[in-house]
């Protein structure tokens, strides 16, 4: 095994400024995963060509897979960099930040409008009230189990830069929202917003702007049931819209 | 109405693709196909589709669709943005060939329909023998057919993921093989179209 690991990191000092590529040669460890290949450059900020740079920037918070924070793209797959693992990547590994958010600097994106999206939908459950409103009602297991998977997701983003119809040009809000208004909806105490939620989804950006290429599907690092979030979704909208039109006043 | 058009606007895309456009594309082998049976008879079911009452309205339904459905489908097309090269899963590269096929059947039939339609060509089968003769025209025509018949038949299972018909990996995993099956079929019958009249 080298002693060395080369990474071509694709870098950009601040939104606006040019993007430019620059190699890295860290020294090799055990079971280090791409986080821990940036770190030795935080440490030893010199690049491949032995000049002094500045330390690659990159985000990063609970290291085992739950929070999304250091999604980027490893060798041309978004995923999470803390479980990259070093000795299955091909080299020299290839960093690059996600392409369908803001770049605040080098690796780092500023994913604030998948947050924007889920306030959208209203993806919580309201309070009514901060008195004792007894036990909530019961939750079949089967709904409890879908609805788990659902709640897996991390707002990582990862299906967002994989599918074709999120991009600078389309509205599409992506499948993440999706998943998220399907599981509020399924929530049976989050059913009392539900038309609002509907509204939302089938409105601007929501689930009929989806083109069916189901890379989310395929990419999702928590493997969240999406195909039958979409699915769904597109069945309930649907019927909430034909409903909602025959009944207007 | 929902205060915002393009749920709407989406919905009536996908459903022009298959009510009138693609019973349309079907109606359209279906009387070439009297071919089989003799010049004579692919000549009286010509004959029979000028003499159908109201012939107008459904001619301009089927051309409203149409108008309605390559418009919106070109907005679409124009805000996609394909990553087969990174992301090259099957559903990937048809989406992709979705929108290809989309642009290749525009011209075509801007041309087709001219050509055929709205120019003095009498619909009989010696005129279009005579105006399929060339080797070129057999492969536009050829080209025009897959490129149809591709765009239909992947349409019917997107349809159904769209209108929340087929939900589980099962049931689109069999609509995805039914629409291979519908894409070979109609393939066969539109090539022996072409390969009759030449």
């Amino acid at each position: 095994m080298a002693d060395t690991i080369r990474l071509k990191i694709k870098r950009q000092e601040n939104a606006e400024s040019q993007p430019y590529w620059e190699e890295f040669d860290v020294p090799y460890q055990k079971n280090m995963n791409v986080i821990s290949a940036l770190m030795e450059i935080q440490l030893n900020p010199v690049n491949a060509k032995g000049q002094k740079t500045t330390p690659v920037v990159w985000d990063c918070s609970c290291l085992e897979e739950v929070c999304g924070a250091c999604t980027m793209i490893i060798n041309k797959k978004a995923r999470q960099a803390c479980s990259a693992l070093v000795d299955q990547l091909d080299k020299p590994i290839v960093l690059e930040p996600l392409t369908k958010f803001p770049v605040v600097c080098d690796l780092m994106v500023d994913r604030q409008i998948m947050f924007e999206y889920l306030k959208k939908v209203k993806a919580w459950i309201d309070v009514d009230g901060y008195y004792f409103a007894g036990p909530g009602p019961r939750v079949p297991e089967k709904v409890r189990r879908f609805a788990y998977d659902l709640s897996r997701c991390m707002t990582c983003g990862c299906c967002m830069e994989a599918c074709p119809n999120v991009n600078d040009k389309s509205t599409f809000m992506g499948p993440a929202v999706i998943a998220q208004t399907r599981l509020f909806t399924l929530h049976p105490t989050g059913e009392a917003n539900k038309e609002e939620r509907l509204d939302a989804i089938s409105g601007k950006g929501g689930v009929a702007e989806c083109g069916n290429a189901q890379n989310c599907i395929q990419v999702c690092p928590k493997g969240l049931p999406l195909r039958r979030a979409i699915g769904e979704m597109n069945r309930l909208t649907f019927s909430h819209s034909l409903k909602k039109w025959l009944k207007a006043e | 109405m929902l205060g915002d058009n393009s749920y709407v606007l989406r919905k009536l895309h996908s459903l022009t693709g298959i009510i009138p456009l693609g019973l349309f594309i079907m109606e359209h082998f279906f009387i070439n196909s009297f071919l089989l049976q003799g010049e004579e008879e692919f000549e009286g079911a010509v004959n029979f589709l000028h003499r159908i009452p109201y012939l107008w309205v459904l001619e301009l339904l089927i051309a409203a669709a149409f108008v309605f459905h390559a418009g919106y489908g070109l907005y679409i097309v124009f805000t996609g943005k394909s990553n087969v090269g990174r992301y090259g899963y099957v559903r990937n590269w048809l989406f992709l060939f979705q929108r290809i096929t989309a642009v290749v059947i525009l011209v075509f039939l801007i041309v087709h329909v001219y050509t055929l339609r709205f120019s003095d060509l009498e619909i009989t089968y010696a005129a279009l023998s005579q105006a399929l003769s060339s080797g070129f025209m057999v492969a536009i025509l050829t080209l025009g057919v897959l490129a149809t018949v591709f765009h239909l038949a992947n349409g019917i299972s997107t349809f159904l993921i769209s209108w929340g018909i087929t939900i589980g990996l099962r049931a689109q995993r069999f609509f995805g093989y039914a629409s291979l099956f519908v894409f070979f079929v109609l393939l066969l019958v539109g090539i022996n179209i072409i390969r009759l009249f030449g």
